[in-house]
C-alpha cells in the first residue's frame, strides 16, 4: 500500500459508538493520523471526499438506501473493514428480525410507519465482501485491535485475530469462571471469539457474544453447559440473538 | 537435605522479613476460589484449599511477555532482547505445583535454553506447603505421583501440630529461615510420618483410584491410540484451551510481532498457547495436523501420560485437578480417560 493511505469512515444503522471509540484513542489517534490521511469522518469533521483506499464501515444495513451506498463504498475502496458488532454480525439491530415486522415498525414510527423502508437488519457481508473485521461492541480493547488491523494492513501483513473462544483469555486473566462462581452465571464465552481479553467476565459478568462466534464453536456442547446452568434451550437461543441474531458459523 | 522444626511464629517472622525486601507471592482468596498474587501481609495467605485457578507457572512463563524490541535502522533492523526478571519468594506452593515446576524446569533448560524462563526461575525462592487435606474435590495428586515433592523446592513446610516440620533443600531455603528453628529430632520425624500417613488416608478415595498401573500409562496410551474414547470425548470438547491454560505442566506459547503505528518501532510478544486450540498445529500452507478436537484431546492426554512420561520418567499430569474443574464439559481428566480406556479394553 502506498504511503499515507487514504481512509474513509462510514456509518450505517448503529449508535456510532464505534467511531467514538476510535476518536477517544487520544494519543494513539494522533499517531494514526500521522500514518494515514482521513478523508471522510462524519463524527469528527464535515469534510467529505470520495477518494479513499481503506473504507472503515460501522453499523448494520437496514434500509434500501444503505445497500446502494455500501455497494458504492465497496467499489471505491481497495480494502473494507467492518468496524464493530453491527457491521460484523448485525449486532443488536437484529433483535428486530425475530419480531413481527409490522408491529415493531408501528411501535417505533407510529402511524408514519409506512413511510419508512427499514427492513430486516443485515451485517455488511450479507451485501458486499468484507476484508477485515474489527470485532466487538464497542470495538475491543478500547480500539487497540482495530489499530492493529490498520497497522498490519499498512505492513501488508495479515492481522493476528484469535479464532479460539474467550475462555483462553479469561483463564490468562486468572478469572474465576463465571459458571463456577458461588452464584453461577451463564456465559457465551465458550463459543465466542476471543480478542477482548475477556472484558465482561473480568468484571464478573457474562460474555454476551459481541465478537461473534469462535472459529468452530461447539454449539451442542454449549447447549449442554447452558442447561446445566439452568437455562432452557429457548432462553439460550434468546441470549445468542441479543447480538448474534444473524450468526454464521466460522465467520 | 536438612530438616528442622520451626515454631509457627518463626515462619511468620521469616515471611515478614522477606516482605520488607522482596516481592512475596502466595495463594490469596479470590471470590470463592484462590489465586497466586503478591501479598502485603502474612494474613492474606491461603493455606490449603481452595486450589488456585492458575498455577504458579505464570511467574516464570508470563501469560504475555515482550521478548524483543526492534526499530528500523539504515534499511535494516536494530533489535534488543528483553528479559525482565525480579527477585520473588513464592510461598505456599502445593506439592503438585512443585513437581510441575521441576518438570518445566527440565523442559526449558533442555537443548535450547530458554533464557527468559530460566532468569525468572533463578531469581525465585520456592517455599512449598504440604497439603494435609485435598485442596479440591478434583485433586488426584496421590494417584498421579504429585503429592510428594521429594526435594523439588527450596523449603517445604509440613504442619505437624504446634510446629512446622521444615525441609530445606537449598541454601536459598536456609536463608529464608534466618536461623529460626532447631534440627528435627527422632520424635519430630515420627510425628511427620504419622501426619503424612493420615494425609494419605484422606487422599485415598475409592472413586479417584487410578485403575491401570501408573508405570503402564505410556503403554496403555500407545496400545489405545485408536480408541472410541477419543471421539466420544472429543465430540463434547469446546476446543477452548481452558485445560491448557490452567495446567501447571502445559508450557506452550505463540510468538507474534507487533509494529507501532509509525511503522518504525515494534516489539515481539510471546504469549500462552494451547494444543487444544484449533490453530495450534496449523502451518503456513493451511494444513492442520490436528484439525479435529478428538485429535487434539488425544494429543494432550498423550503428552501428559505417554510422550513426556517416556522421556522424563514420570507422568506430566501431577494431578492438581485444575483442568478437571475448568473443563465445562467434564471430559478432560487424564485419570478418568485412562480409567475409561483401561476398563473398556478389558471387557
Ligand atoms: S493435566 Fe489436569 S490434573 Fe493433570 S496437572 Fe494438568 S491441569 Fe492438573
Ligand atoms: S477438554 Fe474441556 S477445557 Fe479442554 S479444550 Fe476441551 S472443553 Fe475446553
Amino acid at each position: 500500500m502506498a504511503d499515507r493511505p487514504k481512509v474513509g469512515f462510514f456509518s450505517f444503522t448503529g449508535c456510532e459508538g464505534c467511531q467514538l471509540v476510535v476518536l477517544s484513542m487520544a494519543d494513539r489517534l494522533l499517531e494514526l493520523l500521522g500514518a494515514v490521511e482521513v478523508v471522510n469522518f462524519r463524527e469528527a469533521s464535515s469534510y467529505k471526499c470520495d477518494d479513499y483506499d481503506i473504507a472503515i464501515v460501522e453499523g448494520a444495513i437496514s434500509r434500501v438506501r444503505e445497500i446502494t451506498e455500501l455497494i458504492e463504498i465497496r467499489k471505491r475502496a481497495g480494502t473494507l473493514i467492518a468496524l464493530g458488532a453491527c457491521a460484523h454480525v448485525g449486532g443488536i439491530n437484529c433483535m428486530r428480525n425475530f419480531a413481527n415486522q409490522f408491529e415493531i415498525k408501528k411501535e417505533v414510527y407510529g402511524d408514519k410507519a409506512s413511510n419508512f423502508d427499514s427492513f430486516l437488519a443485515q451485517p455488511l457481508d450479507a451485501i458486499v465482501k468484507v476484508d477485515h473485521y474489527a470485532r466487538g461492541c464497542p470495538p475491543s480493547r478500547d480500539g487497540e485491535e482495530f489499530l492493529e488491523i490498520v497497522v498490519a494492513l499498512m505492513q501488508g501483513k495479515r492481522p493476528y485475530i484469535p479464532n479460539y473462544p474467550v475462555c483462553v483469555h479469561c483463564k490468562m486473566k486468572g478469572n474465576v469462571c463465571v459458571f463456577h462462581k458461588e452464584r453461577p452465571i451463564a456465559c457465551l464465552g465458550p463459543v465466542t471469539r476471543a480478542g477482548c481479553m475477556a472484558a465482561c467476565p473480568s468484571f464478573g459478568n457474562a460474555c454476551i457474544g459481541c465478537r461473534g462466534l469462535a472459529g468452530k464453536p461447539n454449539l451442542n456442547a454449549h447447549q449442554q453447559t447452558m442447561e446445566e446452568a439452568g437455562l432452557t434451550p429457548e432462553e439460550t437461543m434468546k441470549f445468542y440473538r441479543m447480538l448474534n441474531g444473524m450468526m454464521e458459523v466460522g465467520k | 537435605m536438612k530438616q528442622y522444626v520451626v515454631e509457627k511464629p518463626g515462619i511468620r517472622k521469616s515471611v515478614e522479613e522477606e516482605l520488607k525486601r522482596k516481592k512475596v507471592c502466595a495463594p490469596v482468596k479470590q471470590e470463592n476460589s484462590a489465586n497466586f498474587s503478591a501479598i502485603h501481609s502474612f494474613e492474606e495467605i491461603v493455606w490449603g484449599p481452595p486450589q488456585t485457578v492458575i498455577p504458579p507457572k505464570k511467574y516464570f512463563l508470563p501469560t504475555s511477555e515482550n521478548i524483543l524490541s526492534f526499530r528500523k535502522r539504515d534499511g535494516g533492523f536494530e533489535v534488543e532482547a528483553l528479559n525482565a526478571a525480579e527477585e520473588i519468594v513464592l510461598f505456599g506452593v502445593h506439592p503438585c505445583d512443585l513437581n510441575a515446576i521441576y518438570l518445566t524446569d527440565r523442559i526449558f533448560a533442555e537443548k535450547n535454553q530458554d533464557e527468559n524462563y530460566l532468569a525468572k526461575r533463578e531469581k525465585a525462592v520456592l517455599i512449598g506447603v504440604d497439603c494435609l487435606t485435598p485442596c479440591s474435590p478434583e485433586a488426584v495428586c496421590l494417584r498421579m505421583d504429585g503429592l510428594n515433592p521429594g526435594d523439588r523446592f527450596d523449603l517445604f513446610l509440613t504442619d505437624i501440630g504446634d510446629v512446622y516440620f521444615v525441609e530445606a533443600a537449598s541454601r536459598k531455603g536456609e536463608e529464608f529461615l534466618r536461623g529460626e528453628g532447631r534440627p528435627a529430632s527422632e520424635i519430630d520425624h515420627r510425628k511427620l510420618s504419622s501426619v503424612r500417613k493420615q494425609r494419605d488416608e484422606l487422599f485415598d478415595q475409592e472413586e479417584k483410584k487410578l485403575l491401570p498401573d501408573y508405570n503402564d500409562l505410556p503403554g496403555l496410551m500407545k496400545r489405545n491410540y485408536v480408541h472410541a474414547v477419543w471421539e466420544e470425548h472429543g465430540e463434547k470438547c469446546y476446543g477452548c484451551g481452558s485445560c491448557n491454560m490452567v495446567c501447571p505442566t502445559c508450557y506452550c506459547f505463540d510468538v507474534e510481532d507487533y509494529m507501532r503505528v509509525d511503522l518504525e518501532n515494534g516489539f515481539r510478544k510471546r504469549f500462552w498457547d494451547g494444543c487444544m486450540l484449533e490453530d495450534f498445529a496449523k502451518v503456513a500452507s493451511g494444513e492442520n495436523f490436528r484439525e479435529e478436537r478428538f485429535d487434539r484431546l488425544r494429543h494432550r492426554t498423550n503428552r501428559k501420560l505417554n510422550y513426556l512420561f517416556d522421556k522424563w520418567g514420570q507422568s506430566f499430569c501431577t494431578g492438581c485437578g485444575r483442568c478437571i474443574k475448568a473443563c465445562l464439559t467434564h471430559i478432560v481428566s487424564p485419570l478418568e480417560i485412562a480409567n475409561e480406556i483401561f476398563q473398556r479394553q478389558s471387557v
